[in-house]
């Protein structure tokens, strides 16, 4: 036996060796485990911007056009979608609803998150919170003004959309929520709004990244948007003067060089100092060439309806803009490739923002009337501007909240507001859109995933 | 009492030391009275299970008076029996021998003159003396057995004899002597142990067992004993032999893929129902498309089209090519495939058994004379049939009379149409597919050393294959060489080394897009332009595809290979502690190294050409540790054991780069392109640690139990789930040694035995499945001018193992002596929460998650018989048959929307399941003929209302609805049926497999029947099958095509997109029945005899032959082969022929010579 024993402890020796557990703790090389990606502030500052990709996904393609497809704007060959008979089971309309979603998720991740892995400075930490926070909200009122039952109509207690602000931990069921009501969901875009107007910068060093990224600005613009969505004027107007306090934005001097033609030669819109947010021309997604910004309005894809070109003024620069003479296309948009910085807030909006919240709450005002003749003036470079107003002109506040709400259609039409513009008035978008329709189908598959804890909306 | 012996992983049953017990162990009570020596040994042999080998006219001389024995030993009885005798006992290979002390030559007859002398030694494969072996002089009355020490002599006259010797238990054995007058002949002889079926080991996981005590189920496959069939990759041989084992070669490209399924679909992974692949106990890198996937053409991103039928073209021909992992394992290395099936052979691979595992044994060497085979052989292939296809003329015609009715509609419908007016020239026929195709020539020459010392065995060969396909310029090109050695250290060590060195070159990769190429490619264009080049685009042709292809350009220039090496085996030692207790080590690799090169030359479009490169390293260590007790206890109990432990670890690496733009076509290396980028730079890792235990208990060889289980945790799940424990359980009675079936002759054994057990899946969630991932994005997306990082899967911390439960009943029957052998199987397995891609709501974020959602079914029914039918001195003839069938349902599925999310998983490539039918079912739209009163394609609904309109087009909402299940690609039975017939030196083999009641999508018929196709810059305008000239054109003409433009193809004909719904893959126009029987291989050959062998000296054993492979088909499938998987080694996606190319007909001559 004893001439065993070495071979024994030998062999004793080889199970030891190879037992240790450790050895299954691999990690990939390639890739990175959450607690490795928000450690860092490079890994950190990549995600987010895969974020902002997320959110341009879910807010500038189809979500962006369907404000001007279905609001009397410019014609759409779906008639699903003018009309409101969309079935809830209909995969193509799907992508509205999931997209922003999955921004949203990314923007929990680093909400969530980043204060638990972070090992850099904590300063640091906050700005890329706020943002975060940012695409977050934008990605809320995106989907809330499309399917939020009464949304835009201050009904407050109606049901909204679920609202997911913890990052995805696998699914079990257990994470089925309802729909929060759309009091709810506007209480949370604020909140994330103000927590992030506190650590935003208000500006950035370059502008493509002052373009293209939260500040300060764009936060309280955006703040003032889902304020006079909410209805809340008053709100609406201190945020609207907020973001257009200090002298970080401007009026371009003429439509020519806000949007400049370049449907011959590539090239990009400018991300001027009119600009409070965009999505800048990237290399989108993966790896395709004809990767888009999602942006379809070139081409002639979708007409510019007849009604809405003749209400422009004979000499209205702006009709340019939609209707080239020499081509059918639109300069909005004419990149060839449909990839070209994408415009989401601009100067424009925020002082007509600022304009229709004082009209409701102070009645007619100088303030209201000054913005708007700016806003007016500016679409007559070449020719006298037809009418400068006073406040005259307007009989009751109601007169002149009716023609701020006509130069919005002129001054942001293709950019995506005209469908929410009118249902905030109750107004039908287009003729044939019935109002049980003002809200989008909830797509049937989060009814059937959630096993009828979603709610459809009324009339569907 | 013999004694199952588990040792050392390999097919070496140890004798000496072990049956030792047996003499000891066996306890006899028995009365004998007044009956021959020789009665007295039949009593023992039939009552204990002894075996014993004897001179029965010696034993018959001895009487035996009267002797009982009352619970004694069985030496003690063996010496009382044989106490006043000359005869003396002794034990060997569990044989007791019964011989005589000193054995002097003796002449049965009269004494005649003897001048000379033979005096040799027996021994045994190990050079231990055999006793007792009966030394014949053939011929004569000659005759003397060997004593204890394996001695014997022979006195004979001068003259030149043949030696005969016969042994129960070993080969018989001849040897030429030559006796010179005065003279002592020496020889030394050496017997190989021949096991009889029953005692025959089986290669189970991590040991080997008897073939009488095996429980579990487990097909054999020996190419030894199959004669026929030379293939580049044994399993190719495999296909039909082995019940319940389904191969289907992919596709006739040498090295490709087979798709391997046993026992059918067990899980919805696209990996994991592959088999485990054990060489030698290393699992290898097997079937896996991750890694054996060369990607030869990252670099141009063919996939885009905007607008454009992509329906037409539905079936893409992908740009990369599934090595096989047994491409680079010398077929004629492998001693014996064993395949493991039920849960109680497969548990004990715990996490990796639930698709079945198939355990490679190479050979070893064994005692005596060096033994050289040499096999050579030469074989020519073609394909059996080519495709039909228009010649340039009709083409011409065919495309100008699709332009022109386009015309005329467009015309019709719009005012602002302007008219293409194409017109396709005539004149020239060139025959695309004659230009590629050629009758292939392989070669094969291997040459194995083996034999063994005293103390070591040893097995080396080498080998050298070509073999050519039949596509022009392409071919496969393997080298290997094989060391299998092992010594006896001491008396109780034992270490040896199995290794191989493989390297494979596989320049075939792109045959296979030749070939597609070659039927599509136009053929009113000839094959070089004016100047003498390649025509690659379409000629003269008014418009033409937007891909530039010219088949024999293709084929000719640029290089697209894979070179594998490949270093496989272990070292291993054995241990044998006491004589019932061993232990065994190995350490095995499995070394993957391997370079893809893909270069295309300068051609329009792609000036100065592209390459791509990829670099690939897979690395695998597996350490196997374990302990063996065989013990018999008391009276007939005997206990086999095994504990082990085992550490698995593989590391693997890929790099590839891209160039594009080379000064000249001469310029190989990326670093001369002008345009390069990094495909990819990955190192990946998984690790494995297990324990392993089994227990068989047999008592009396009559009951048999036994139990196994295995502990498996895997860095690829997460700490949570990371062990899971596999136990399987079985149970056996053998009812022939039973005393109601014992004296019945006939019955060798018949046994009963039935398991159940679990095993798992591991292959389905990748590496690091449950945790959340993020990546850099490998194609430099930004955001702005920042880069990005996103989320390549979304954390998954409930994701439990898949776990599939194992009925298994079956019964084993042997019948005269082995001449016939039968085994039948039942079973059900269950796989409960298959892994699947399943919805998740998308207010979470993410669409699809991979979750435990789905259970599957499968029951089968599994029989094989191999029957000795004549077996005659001069004639031999044995017939196998095995016949398997597989009923596969899904029961349960997706949480909601099954439909919809079933047309996703079309959509991405998979197929479209349903509960309560088979994974591999076709569900498919109602395609209902051509209506001969108008042409119109016809469509029937699941209310089977006929309609002319498209179902997707007819119910928009909800088109899946009306899907119909129309069959599986599956087949209902398949097997095989062989033949071989031995008559004096003949030696006649033919084998069929069959399948019945399979479907097969006959894609290659929706591709040739595609002319509407188009995408923003052309027409596809591929050259067609003939049958479409038999288009419809006038009312009431039966015609199974429609009408050229019809309203299934119409919608936007020729503006902007088309969409041809009678050509997509979801309706049931081209699904067929691919039921089939197929003569495999047929052979004939011709063994020399010693006699003719004698005058050259040289030969001990020499055969030559002439085989025919895939000589017939006899099926009504209208493609070229029933047999063939457009998707590689992938299961769940059988059933799609994709103009893939057919394995080719082969006539091969060949000798075999043993020196």
């Amino acid at each position: 036996m004893k001439k065993y024993r070495s071979h024994i402890s030998l062999f004793t020796l080889l199970l030891a060796l190879c037992a240790c557990n450790r050895q299954l703790d691999l990690k990939p090389e390639g890739t990175m485990v959450e607690s490795e990606l928000l450690k860092y502030e490079q890994t950190t500052q990549n995600y987010l911007a895969d974020t902002y990709l997320r959110m341009m996904d879910g807010c500038a393609g189809n979500n962006y056009q369907i404000g001007d497809l279905t609001g009397g704007i410019a014609g759409t060959n779906d008639p699903n979608l003018a009309k409101g008979t969309i079935d809830p089971r209909d995969e193509n309309y799907t992508d509205l609803w999931s997209k922003p979603y999955v921004a949203i998720n990314q923007a929990n991740v680093i909400i969530h998150q980043l204060p638990v892995y972070a090992q850099f400075d904590k300063s640091k930490q906050a700005p890329i919170i706020a943002e975060a926070l940012f695409i977050r909200a934008y990605c809320y009122m995106a989907l809330l003004r499309l399917y939020g039952d009464g949304a835009l109509q201050g009904k407050k207690d109606n049901m909204g959309v679920p609202l997911r602000i913890a990052p995805f931990d696998g699914y079990d069921g257990s994470q089925n929520v309802p729909r929060a009501t759309n009091g709810e969901v506007y209480t949370q875009i604020l909140k994330d709004l103000d927590a992030a107007i506190a650590d935003l910068p208000a500006v950035r060093p370059d502008a493509l990244s002052q373009g293209s990224r939260a500040t300060k600005g764009a936060a309280n613009a955006l703040a003032a948007r889902v304020c006079l969505y909410s209805q809340q004027y008053e709100k609406a107007a201190t945020y609207a003067q907020a973001a257009m306090a200090g002298n970080n934005y401007s009026l371009q001097p003429n439509f020519w060089t806000l949007w400049p033609d370049h449907y011959e030669t590539l090239g990009s819109y400018p991300l001027s100092k009119e600009i409070l947010f965009a999505f800048p021309e990237s290399f989108n997604k993966t790896s395709k060439y004809n990767d888009n910004n999602g942006i379809y309005y070139a081409y002639g894809y979708y007409p510019t309806l007849p009604d809405f070109l003749a209400s422009y003024g004979d000499h209205d620069e702006r009709k340019d803009s939609i209707d080239l003479s020499y081509e059918p296309l639109m300069r909005k948009f004419t990149d060839q490739n449909m990839r070209d910085n994408v415009v989401m807030i601009r100067l424009p909006e925020v002082m007509l923002t600022a304009a229709e919240a004082l009209a409701q709450t102070k009645g007619v005002n100088s303030t209201s009337i000054d913005l708007l003749n700016q806003v007016y003036a500016r679409a007559y470079t070449v020719n006298p501007v037809p009418h400068v107003y006073t406040a005259a002109d307007f009989a009751t506040p109601a007169a002149l909240i009716d023609r701020i709400l006509q130069e919005r259609r002129w001054e942001l039409a293709f950019e995506g507001f005209a469908r929410f513009d009118a249902i905030r008035y109750g107004k039908a978008p287009n003729p044939e859109l019935p109002a049980t329709r003002y809200a989008f189908p909830i797509p049937q598959h989060e009814i059937d995933i959630t096993q009828g804890l979603i709610k459809q909306n009324p009339g569907y | 009492m013999v004694t199952v012996l588990i040792l050392g992983g390999i097919t070496l049953l140890y004798a000496n030391n072990g049956y030792s017990q047996l003499l000891q162990q066996v306890r006899v009570t028995e009365k004998f009275e007044n009956e021959s020596l020789a009665s007295c040994v039949r009593k023992l042999e039939s009552g204990y299970h002894l075996s014993f080998g004897y001179d029965n006219q010696e034993l018959v001389r001895y009487q035996v008076k009267k002797l009982s024995f009352v619970n004694e030993r069985l030496d003690k009885v063996m010496q009382t029996l044989l106490h006043n005798t000359p005869l003396h006992f002794v034990e060997k290979n569990g044989v007791l021998l019964i011989v005589k002390g000193v054995m002097p030559a003796q002449p049965l007859q009269e004494q005649q003159p003897a001048p000379g002398k033979i005096k040799g030694v027996v021994t045994d494969n190990d050079g231990q003396p055999v006793p007792g072996v009966t030394v014949k002089v053939a011929g004569t009355k000659y005759y003397a057995v060997s004593n204890p020490e394996g001695a014997f002599e022979i006195t004979l006259p001068a003259g030149n004899y043949t030696l005969q010797l016969s042994f129960i238990g070993y080969k018989p054995v001849q040897q030429m002597v030559k006796i010179v007058p005065g003279t002592v002949a020496q020889q030394k002889l050496a017997m190989v142990i021949e096991a009889s079926r029953l005692s025959e080991a089986v290669v189970i996981g991590y040991g080997v067992q008897e073939r009488r005590s095996l429980l579990g189920s487990v097909s054999t496959y020996q190419a030894s004993k199959v004669p026929g069939q030379t293939p580049v990759t044994i399993d190719e041989a495999m296909v039909g032999k082995l019940a319940g084992v389904f191969i289907a070669p992919s596709s006739g490209v040498p090295g490709a893929a087979s798709n391997i399924t046993i026992r059918g679909i067990s899980t919805l992974n696209a990996n994991g129902n592959s088999p485990l692949i054990v060489v030698d106990g290393v699992p290898i890198y097997g079937i896996d498309p991750n890694l054996n996937k060369v990607d030869y053409n990252q670099g141009t991103a063919g996939g885009f089209s905007y607008g454009g039928n992509q329906v037409v073209n539905e079936y893409r021909q992908p740009t990369t090519f599934e090595k096989n992992p047994l491409a680079t394992i010398n077929p004629d290395d492998i001693e014996s495939i064993e395949v493991l099936k039920d849960a109680y052979s497969t548990a004990i691979y715990g996490s990796r058994g639930s698709a079945g595992v198939i355990l490679i044994t190479t050979k070893k060497g064994s005692r005596g004379k060096m033994r050289v085979d040499v096999q050579l052989s030469t074989a020519f292939s073609k394909p059996r049939e080519l495709p039909k296809v228009m010649n340039g003329d009709q083409y011409a015609d065919f495309y100008t009379e699709v332009f022109r009715q386009k015309d005329s509609i467009g015309k019709a419908s719009s005012g602002w149409y302007i008219p293409l007016n194409y017109k396709f020239p005539k004149g020239v026929n060139t025959n695309w597919l004659d230009e590629v195709v050629r009758t292939a020539n392989s070669n094969n020459a291997v040459v194995s050393m083996s034999g063994g010392t005293e103390k070591s065995n040893y097995y080396v060969s080498l080998g050298y294959n070509k073999e050519q396909s039949y596509i022009i310029n392409n071919d496969f090109t393997r080298y290997q060489g094989r060391v299998n050695f092992d010594n006896q250290m001491s008396k109780s060590l034992k270490v040896g080394v199995s290794m191989s060195l493989n390297q494979a070159t596989n320049n075939a990769l792109s045959a296979q897009q030749v070939y597609r190429g070659a039927i599509q490619k136009a053929p009113n264009i000839p094959v070089y332009d004016s100047t003498g080049k390649y025509n690659w685009l379409f000629g003269k042709n008014p418009t033409g595809p937007e891909d530039v292809s010219n088949p024999v350009a293709q084929a000719l220039s640029g290089k697209n290979y894979s070179t594998d090496n490949r270093v496989l085996g272990n070292v291993f030692a054995d241990l044998k502690l006491l004589p019932w207790l061993s232990a065994h080590t190995d350490v095995g690799v499995d070394w993957i190294n391997s370079r893809s090169y893909n270069r295309i030359i300068d051609r329009p479009k792609l000036i100065g050409g592209s390459a791509t490169e990829t670099q690939q390293q897979l690395r695998k260590w597996v350490i196997n540790n374990r302990i063996d007790i065989n013990k018999v206890v008391g009276d007939g109990h005997a206990i086999s054991a095994m504990l082990g432990q085992s550490f698995e670890t593989s590391t693997e690496n890929a790099n590839g780069v891209y160039g594009a733009k080379f000064l000249t076509d001469e310029m190989l290396s990326i670093v001369t392109a002008q345009d390069k980028r990094v495909l990819n730079s990955l190192q990946q890792q998984w690790a494995q640690v297990s324990y392993l235990s089994r227990l068989n208990y047999e008592y009396k060889h009559r009951y048999l139990a036994g139990v196994t289980y295995r502990l498996d945790g895997s860095s690829r799940f997460s700490a949570n789930h990371r062990y899971v424990g596999f136990p399987s359980f079985a149970v056996g009675w053998v009812p022939s040694e039973e005393s109601f079936l014992k004296g019945v002759k006939g019955i060798e054994q018949l046994k009963i035995r039935g398991s159940v057990g679990f095993t798992g899946n591991d292959g389905g969630n990748g590496y690091y499945g449950n945790q959340g991932q993020y990546v850099v994005d490998v194609y430099g997306a930004t955001y702005g001018n920042l880069g990005t990082i996103s989320n390549k899967q979304p954390a998954n911390p409930n994701l439990e193992w898949e776990r599939t439960t194992t009925w298994n009943v079956g019964a084993d029957i042997s019948l005269w002596q082995g001449r016939v052998t039968a085994t039948l199987d039942y079973y059900r397995r269950q796989t409960a929460n298959a892994i699947l891609q399943s919805a998740l709501p998308y207010f979470m974020g993410f669409d699809l998650q991979q979750q435990n959602r789905a259970d599957l079914n499968n029951k089968g029914i599994e029989f094989s018989i191999t029957s000795e039918n004549i077996s005659r001195r001069d004639f031999h003839w044995t017939t196998t048959f095995n016949i398997s069938g597989n009923r596969n349902i899904v029961t349960r599925l997706h949480q909601i929307d099954e439909e919809q999310l079933a047309a996703q998983n079309e959509t991405s490539g998979g197929r479209f399941w349903r509960v309560g039918h088979s994974a591999t079912a076709f569900y498919l739209y109602d395609w209902a003929g051509v209506n001969p009163a108008d042409g119109q394609p016809q469509w029937s609904d699941n209310s089977g209302k006929v309609s002319e309109v498209p179902i997707q087009k007819q119910y928009p909402n909800a088109p899946y609805e009306h899907r119909k299940y129309m069959g599986d690609a599956m087949p209902v039975v398949f097997g095989g049926f062989g033949n071989t017939l031995n008559w004096k030196n003949f030696e006649l083999n033919c084998f069929f497999s069959f399948s019945a009641g399979n479907k097969m999508y006959n894609g290659a018929k929706a591709a040739m029947y595609s002319y509407l196709g188009s995408s923003s810059a052309g027409s596809n305008v591929y050259n067609l099958s003939s049958d479409l000239l038999n288009y419809w054109t006038t009312p009431g003409q039966q015609t199974a095509i429609p009408a050229l433009i019809n309203k299934s193809n119409y919608a936007q004909a020729g503006f902007g997109t088309s969409y041809d719904y009678t050509l997509d893959r979801k309706n049931s126009r081209f699904l067929e029945d691919a039921s089939f029987a197929k003569l495999r291989s047929l052979l004939i050959g011709y063994n020399f005899n010693s006699r003719q062998l004698k005058n050259t000296h040289v030969f001990s054993a020499l055969k030559i032959y002439a085989e025919a492979n895939n000589v017939f088909i006899l099926t009504k499938y209208s493609g070229l082969d029933p047999e063939v998987s457009a998707y590689g080694s992938s299961a769940l996606n059988m059933g799609y022929d994709e103009l893939t190319m057919p394995s080719p007909r082969t006539w091969r001559i060949g000798l075999k010579a043993s020196f």
